[in-house]
């Protein structure tokens, strides 16, 4: 029994031994055979390390005979059974649908079902576009994290984007991606060590098994092969130089200089139209172009599919459009219509839009454009200037010359320059824009008479719409109403009635309206006009008004133009203002001078406004001026003022109708219309010296 | 009985012999040392070598046939010339993926041939060599001959198949049968 029992205590010693020896022993084999699959030397491939799983990121590597239990990424069940899943695979169109077959195995988003080659080609979808395992649930869910990721998530993203990765193939095979192509047919030995792909779900001989429950049996991931084989390959070239090669007997992925799928290019889309400010009247030549950056469109767009090109105004109703067959070049193509004019202005969207075909992705771009009019002035047989001194209260030279004197208008601007301009000179201390100078000489505008017409800002320079400027000094303008007689013939707020005097042409009749304190006492004298009909200027009347205050000129004054008795019957009309000039809309001529000086050096009046309701009522600045002043004024003479308000909003200058325009009338200066007593009554002879300005 | 020592003794009388033996030995040691291009050329080799092999990884990874081929006949031809030292696994490896490079270029022949080769280099090799000579031989049109490179595969991974998803015994069978009744199979 003794005996016995020493035997038996030895045995359990021995057995000890053996025990905790072979469980020294076992964790090295163990960590050997775990280091030959996923490590020695260690690698990354898709953002995993090598044995994590492509979507979890667990470790998905067992010990033991199983270590690598699903060796083929796909399997091909009809075929033949282990094996063949891509074999067939010569085209891109093969491939796809392949790949697509697989994946929709599991289903569709929202509903998926674990399913061993949906899992597989996601995989390969996924790595293909570059999806890193890692950015899989943020990029799947829009959660910047999501732990643990499944495989759910994987098969989404590659469900979500498999458009874009059905392009992606298609431009490789097709030659569409500079330095990228496919070999479909490759035979490539894979050295031992070499990076493989595996499931970590396991697959029979020639059926699927069952997986387990754990996260990571549904997982793939990268493992090193312990031998080498020989194996056909569909191999994408990169333009980089890098590939991403499949095994076609297995679809297995291979590691190793793997470089996702270079993205197709993306396409650039463009609206361009004409012209380039339209106006409500003016059809509108719109362009849709799109560049794809490839030649797909010239080979995948079918001949029937059109470009919609759209204009739609403000409250998105579509106000015009048209489905138009595109024109293609290599890489572009390209729609135009010609939009209706719109009749109204506003903010309008220009829309050019591409519908799906086939796999070539919607695409759609856009432009907006301010459709408004565009009323414009214009000046005949004169010249132009501004910002010049004027001269305040006897004091020539009284106001600062105005650096920021400039001239405003709208300009058909190149080729044709017609539209604001004057068909001679134009002096500014600031700008010229969009006014022309030298209309009358083609050659010559839009900056031939322009002061000065030197710097940059030409046509052409810095800017295509002013044209000259900048000039860097100005001679004064007179203080015509310090020319005013000794005594006021009227006091106050005077209605003119008419008061010319026919009987005695050339005989200079003069007005003077002074405030009720007397000379430069308050100012609060004003000059308004009786009735509605127009104020007809007699044949050789000479009238000059001087008003100490605003004026409100309500209806035309009209000269005769039709002088019968010669020099002597040129009738002359001044109104001489130290205040504002308010001409009201409805006013359509004015003949004669208009001058309104400020009342003193640093006041803000001798404004005239050629839209006004009344005196002191100039009509605002806003959208209704639109409605307010859009009647044609037409001046046969001068307006002198410290501002000049060009407020009518007649018509448009596609329609070349003036909103204003002077025309600077040999009577407004034959007839002496300033009285100039040296002069006399007529001139004894005219002549015109050059320069011709 | 106190004369002198024998090595004294000896010197005495070959005296001539010695001084000979120490100047061969000396010259030996000084050619030796003034023999650079000895260690030169070994260098420049292994350093050739080296790069050649830099080379063919960055050739394999980019799946450039052309590459491949020349650098691992320069590989090759540098090993048969002594200049290289490669041991017969890695030059078997070299034989394979040159071989498989062959059939991509569709040099069918000189596949076959450096797949047989590896073999011959290395019996680890056997599988992958197999498995290319059966691409390369079936892009040959050789469909009867493939029959026998089919039974050795089937025999290979009936024993020890290294890479179970590359073929199966089964899978093999099942193309021999195809085969046998003139039927293709999918390469």
């Amino acid at each position: 029994m003794k005996s016995t029992l020493k035997l038996l205590q030895t045995f359990g010693l021995l057995l000890f031994m053996f025990v905790f020896v072979f469980g020294l022993l076992r964790p090295d084999y163990a960590s050997a055979a775990r280091a030959d699959h996923c490590a020695t030397p260690a690698f990354n491939v898709f953002g995993r390390a090598g044995c994590d799983g492509y979507f979890t990121n667990n470790d998905s590597y067992d010990a033991g005979s199983d270590s690598v239990p699903g060796w083929d990424i796909l399997i091909d069940a009809t075929n033949n059974a282990d094996g063949g899943a891509l074999i067939n695979v010569t085209t891109a169109g093969q491939f796809i649908n392949t790949l697509k077959g697989y994946l929709n195995q599991a289903g569709s988003v929202g509903s998926l079902s674990y399913d061993y080659n949906a899992i597989g080609a996601a995989f390969i979808i996924d790595g293909m576009l570059g999806e890193d395992g890692g950015d899989l649930c943020p990029d799947t869910t829009g959660n910047p994290v999501t732990n643990p990721c499944t495989w759910q998530d994987g098969v989404t993203y590659a469900m979500n984007n498999e458009a874009l990765w059905a392009i992606t193939v298609r431009d490789y095979a097709g030659g569409f991606i500079t330095g990228a192509s496919v070999n479909w047919n490759a035979t490539q030995t894979l050295a031992v060590g070499a990076i493989d792909s595996t499931h970590d779900c396991g697959v029979g001989n020639t059926q699927l098994i069952n997986c387990g429950a754990a996260p990571d049996d549904k997982d793939l991931s990268f493992r090193r092969n312990t031998a080498s084989v020989t194996v056909p390959m569909i191999v994408f070239h990169n333009p980089d130089g890098s590939t991403f090669r499949i095994r076609k007997d297995c679809g297995n992925v291979i590691g190793g200089n793997n470089g996702p799928l270079s993205p197709p290019p993306q396409p650039t889309c463009n609206v361009t139209f004409t012209p380039a400010r339209p106006d409500p009247s003016t059809p509108i030549a719109i362009t849709g172009t799109v560049d794809y950056r490839d030649n797909r469109a010239t080979t995948l767009i079918n001949d029937g599919v059109n470009m919609t090109i759209s204009v739609i105004n403000s409250g998105g109703t579509t106000v015009s459009s048209n489905n138009v067959a595109m024109t293609r070049t290599a890489t572009v193509v390209t729609g135009n219509y010609t939009a209706p004019a719109t009749g109204s202005a506003g903010a309008f969207t220009l829309k050019a839009s591409i519908p799906q075909d086939g796999a070539i992705p919607p695409e759609s771009c856009q432009t907006t454009v301010t459709i408004a009019r565009m009323p414009y002035f214009s000046v005949d047989g004169g010249d132009v200037s501004a910002g010049e001194s004027m001269g305040v209260g006897g004091t020539e030279c009284a106001t600062r010359q105005d650096g920021y004197g400039s001239i405003t208008g709208w300009n058909e601007e190149a080729p044709t320059y017609a539209g604001s301009g004057t068909q001679y000179a134009a002096f500014a201390m600031d700008l010229l824009q969009d006014f022309a100078t030298a209309q009358s000489t083609a050659a010559s505008a839009p900056a031939g008479l322009s002061f000065s017409n030197t710097m940059g800002n030409s046509p052409g320079g810095a800017g295509d719409d002013t044209y000259g400027g900048l000039l860097g000094s100005e001679p004064c303008i007179p203080d015509y109403y310090s020319a005013h007689p000794s005594n006021p013939s009227h006091f106050g707020a005077h209605v003119y009635n008419g008061l010319q005097d026919s009987a005695n042409p050339g005989t200079y009749k003069t007005i003077y309206i002074e405030g009720t304190g007397g000379p430069n006492g308050p100012n609060d004298a004003s000059l308004t006009f009786s009735g509605v009909n127009a104020l007809n200027i007699q044949d050789g009347a000479r009238e000059i008004i001087y008003v100490d205050g605003n004026v409100y000129i309500s209806k035309n004054i009209l000269y005769s133009d039709n002088y019968t008795g010669g020099l002597v019957d040129l009738p002359s009309f001044t109104i001489i203002a130290r205040g504002n000039i308010y001409i009201d809309n409805s006013v359509s001529e004015l003949d004669g001078w208009y001058i309104a000086e400020p009342s003193s050096p640093t006041s803000t009046d001798g404004v005239i406004y050629t839209c006004a309701s009344g005196l002191g009522s100039p009509a605002p600045l806003d959208r209704t001026l639109a409605s307010n002043c859009n009647n044609q004024l037409k001046v046969y003479g001068s307006f002198v003022g410290r501002q000049i308000w060009l407020e009518r909003t007649f018509s448009t200058l596609s329609s070349g109708n003036r909103a204003e325009r002077f025309y600077f009338t040999p009577e407004t200066w034959l007839a002496n219309p300033l009285g100039d007593s040296s002069l006399g009554t007529t001139y004894d002879s005219v002549t015109t010296l050059p320069p011709s300005l | 009985m106190f004369g002198p020592e024998p090595w004294t003794r000896w010197y005495r009388r070959h005296k001539f012999l010695a001084i000979a033996c120490i100047l061969i030995i000396a010259g030996g040691l000084i050619f030796w040392y003034l023999k650079p291009n000895g260690n030169g050329d070994a260098a420049t080799n292994k350093a050739e070598q080296h790069t050649l092999q830099v080379s063919l990884t960055t050739a394999l990874n980019e799946a450039n046939d052309k590459q491949i081929v020349s650098i691992t006949n320069r590989l090759i031809n540098g090993e048969k010339q002594g200049r290289f030292q490669i041991d017969n696994a890695t030059l078997s490896g070299y034989y394979l993926v040159l071989a498989s490079s062959d059939v991509n270029l569709n040099n069918y022949a000189d596949a076959v041939t450096a797949y047989d080769t590896a073999q011959k280099l290395d019996s680890s090799s056997q599988f992958a060599a197999l498995q290319g000579e059966l691409i390369a031989k079936y892009k040959l049109g050789q469909r009867q001959q493939l029959i026998p490179l089919l039974e050795q595969l089937k025999a290979a991974a009936k024993k020890n198949n290294p890479d179970q998803q590359s073929g199966t015994p089964a899978q093999y069978q099942y193309d021999i049968e195809r085969l046998q009744h003139n039927q293709e199979i999918n390469l």
